[in-house]
C-alpha cells in the first residue's frame, strides 16, 4: 500500500515537472525566432549571413524609413486597419445586440455566416472580391481594400462583443429604463460602457487581422495603393536582406502597442475571458 | 411590429457586408464552370463546362495529390499545435499565481498579435541555410541541415503560426471544467495523471474539437507559410490557387479548386462536429 502511494506521487511529480519544462520550452520556441529577427535587424552587414552578427548598425531601419514604397504601405495599412476595425466594431455591436437580445428566423445560420470569412482561404476571398468589384463597378482601390478588410475583421468584432454582451445583465438595462431612461440613453449610458471590454478586444483583434493580411489584399491592390505586408511579400519574393528584419521590427512595435493598449484599457485577463465565452466552431449545434 | 424593425436595423449593416462576401463567392462558383482557353486573360463568351472539375479529379493527375497533401500536412500541423498548446492553456487556466498567468498570457497574446509575415521571416531566419540553427551547428562543427523547402519546415511554420490561436482557444474550455470535479477525483484517491485523463480531458473535449477545427481551417487555407517555407517544393492548395490566378490567368481552374477546397473544409468541419458531438454528450 505504501509502495503504491509513492508510485502515484512520484509519477504525478514527474508529470508535473515534465509539463512545466514543456511549457517553458514552448514559450522559448515562440520567442527565440522573433528575438533572432530583431537582432538581425541591427545587423551591420549588407546581407543576411551567419548568426551572430559581427557588428551592429541602424542602417536597415534608416533604409526602411527612406523607402517611399514601404512608408506609403505602412500609412495605407494603418489607415485600413483603423477604419476597418472601427467599422466592423460598430457593425458588430449592432448585430451582436440582435443576436443576443432577440430571436428571429435564421439566427443560427447568420451566426455561422458571420464566421465564414475565417474559414475561406484569403486568396479565394481576395480574388472573388476582385471579380465582384469589377462586376458591380467599384473601381477605387482604397474602397475595395476597405470593404474587404471589414469583411475579414467582422468575425473578430462580432464574436468578442457577443461574448461580452452575453454577460451583461439585462436587469441593469431594465432598471435604467424603469427609472425613466429611453432605450437610446440606456444603450449609451448602460449597455455600451458594460460592453467596453468586448469592444476593445474586438477592435484590437480586428486591427491585428487587418494589419496582418496579405492573401486577401494581394489581388486588390494597385501599383499606387498597397499595404505594408503586401509590399513586404513582394520584396521577400526577390530579395533576402535584413531590411525585412527591420520591417518586422516596425511591425512588432504595433504588436506591442496593441497589447499595451489592451492591458491599459481592460487588462489581458479579462480579454482572454472574453475570447472564450463563445464557442468558436460555427457548425456546433 | 416595432420589434421587427429594430432587428432589421441592427442586422442590416452586417448583412450588407456578408451579402457582398456571398456575392463574391458566387462569382467564383460561376467562374468555376467557365471554359478555360489558355492564353486568354478574359474568358469570353461563357460556355458552361465541367472540365475544370473533371480535370481536377482525373485519376493519375497531380491535382488530387495536392489536395490530399494539403489535408495531410494541415492535419499533422493542427494535431501537433493543439497537443503542444494544451499544457500552456491548462497552466494559464489553472494556475493560482496571477503573476505566472500574466507572464504566460503576455507571451501568448504577443505571439498571437505578431504579424504572419514576421513569423514566417523569423522561421526563415531560424531554419535558413545561414540561419541561427545552422550557425549554431557550424560553430559546433556539425553539418548544416537544409530545412527550407521541406514539408518539415512548412509544418514547423504552421505550428509556429497556429500555436497561439490554439492555446487561446483552449483556455476557455479548460476553464469551464470545474476545479471542484478535479478536487473530487483527487479526494477519491486518483492521481493527478488519472484525474487529467479521466476527468479534465473528456470534459474539455468539445472545446478541444472546436479549437482543432478552427486551427485546421486556418492551416488548410494557409498561403504565406507554404509559399516561403516550402519554396515551391511543398504544394498546398492556397499556393496552387494563387498561381492559377496570378501566373496562368486560369481563373476557371483556380475557381474550381477554390470551390473544392471550400467544400472539403466545410465537410470535414461539419462531419467531425456531428461525429464528436454525438459521443461527447455526457450525463452530468
Amino acid at each position: 500500500m505504501t509502495a503504491r502511494f509513492f508510485d502515484k506521487t512520484l509519477r504525478d511529480g514527474v508529470a508535473i515537472l515534465a509539463t512545466n519544462v514543456f511549457i517553458v520550452v514552448s514559450l522559448l520556441f515562440l520567442l527565440v525566432p522573433i528575438a533572432a529577427t530583431l537582432i538581425m535587424s541591427f545587423d551591420s552587414r549588407e546581407y543576411i549571413g551567419y548568426w551572430p552578427p559581427p557588428g551592429y548598425s541602424t542602417r536597415w531601419y534608416e533604409r526602411f524609413w527612406s523607402s517611399p514604397i514601404f512608408i506609403s504601405g505602412l500609412v495605407m495599412s494603418l489607415k485600413l486597419a483603423c477604419l476597418s476595425s472601427v467599422i466592423s466594431v460598430v457593425v458588430g455591436m449592432l448585430i451582436a445586440n440582435a443576436l443576443v437580445r432577440y430571436d428571429f428566423p435564421g439566427k443560427h445560420a447568420l451566426n455561422s455566416v458571420l464566421l465564414s470569412p475565417l474559414v475561406v482561404p484569403g486568396i479565394v476571398t481576395g480574388f472573388s472580391m476582385l471579380g465582384f468589384f469589377s462586376l458591380v463597378g467599384i473601381r477605387e482601390t482604397f474602397l475595395r481594400l476597405l470593404i474587404a478588410h471589414v469583411i475579414i475583421t467582422i468575425p473578430f468584432a462580432v464574436k468578442s462583443i457577443q461574448a461580452t454582451l452575453l454577460g451583461v445583465d439585462r436587469a441593469l438595462e431594465e432598471a435604467a429604463m424603469s427609472l425613466g431612461a429611453n432605450p437610446l440613453t440606456t444603450f449609451f449610458k448602460v449597455t455600451l460602457p458594460l460592453t467596453k471590454p468586448g469592444i476593445v478586444a474586438g477592435s484590437m483583434f480586428a486591427f491585428a487581422a487587418s494589419i496582418d493580411d496579405v492573401a486577401v489584399s494581394i489581388f486588390l491592390i494597385d501599383p499606387f495603393t498597397s499595404t505594408l505586408p503586401v509590399n513586404l511579400f513582394s520584396y521577400m519574393r526577390s530579395e533576402y536582406t535584413p531590411l525585412i528584419a527591420a520591417a518586422s521590427g516596425i511591425l512588432m512595435v504595433f504588436t506591442v502597442a496593441t497589447m499595451l493598449a489592451i492591458e491599459k484599457i481592460t487588462g489581458l485577463d479579462r480579454m482572454i475571458g472574453i475570447v472564450n465565452a463563445v464557442p468558436l466552431a460555427p457548425k456546433q449545434k | 411590429m416595432r420589434k421587427w424593425s429594430v432587428v432589421v436595423l441592427l442586422i442590416l449593416p452586417a448583412v450588407f457586408f456578408m451579402a457582398i462576401f456571398a456575392g463574391a463567392l458566387l462569382t467564383i462558383v460561376v467562374q468555376s464552370f467557365q471554359t478555360y482557353t489558355p492564353g486568354r486573360i478574359v474568358q469570353e463568351p461563357y460556355v458552361f463546362t465541367l472540365e475544370n472539375y473533371r480535370q481536377y479529379f482525373a485519376v493519375g493527375g497531380p491535382y488530387l495529390g495536392f489536395l490530399l497533401d494539403t489535408l495531410r500536412i494541415s492535419a499533422v500541423a493542427t494535431a501537433l499545435s493543439v497537443i503542444l498548446a494544451y499544457p500552456l492553456a491548462y497552466k494559464i487556466s489553472r494556475t493560482a499565481s496571477p503573476k505566472i498567468r500574466k507572464t504566460l498570457l503576455i507571451v501568448l497574446v504577443a505571439s498571437f498579435f505578431t504579424s504572419t509575415m514576421v513569423k514566417v521571416f523569423s522561421i526563415m531566419m531560424f531554419l535558413g541555410d545561414n540561419g541561427v540553427l545552422n550557425s549554431l551547428l557550424k560553430i559546433a562543427g556539425l553539418e548544416p541541415i537544409r530545412f527550407l523547402g521541406s514539408e518539415a519546415a512548412v509544418v514547423i511554420g504552421l505550428i509556429y503560426t497556429l500555436f497561439a490561436l490554439a492555446a487561446l482557444a483552449l483556455i476557455g474550455p479548460i476553464g469551464n471544467v470545474s476545479p471542484t470535479l478535479e478536487d473530487a477525483a483527487l479526494n477519491l484517491g486518483a492521481s493527478r495523471i488519472q484525474t487529467f485523463f479521466k476527468v479534465t480531458l473528456p470534459l474539455s473535449m468539445p472545446g478541444i474539437v472546436a479549437a482543432t477545427l478552427l486551427t485546421y481551417a486556418l492551416a488548410v487555407s494557409s498561403f504565406i507559410i507554404p509559399l516561403f517555407l516550402g519554396r515551391g517544393s511543398v504544394t498546398m492548395m492556397s499556393v496552387i490557387i494563387y498561381r492559377r490566378f496570378s501566373d496562368s490567368f486560369n481563373y476557371p481552374g483556380g475557381s474550381a479548386m477554390s470551390v473544392i477546397v471550400l467544400v472539403t473544409t466545410l465537410s470535414i468541419a461539419y462531419g467531425l462536429t456531428r461525429i464528436l458531438s454525438g459521443g461527447a454528450r455526457r450525463p452530468t
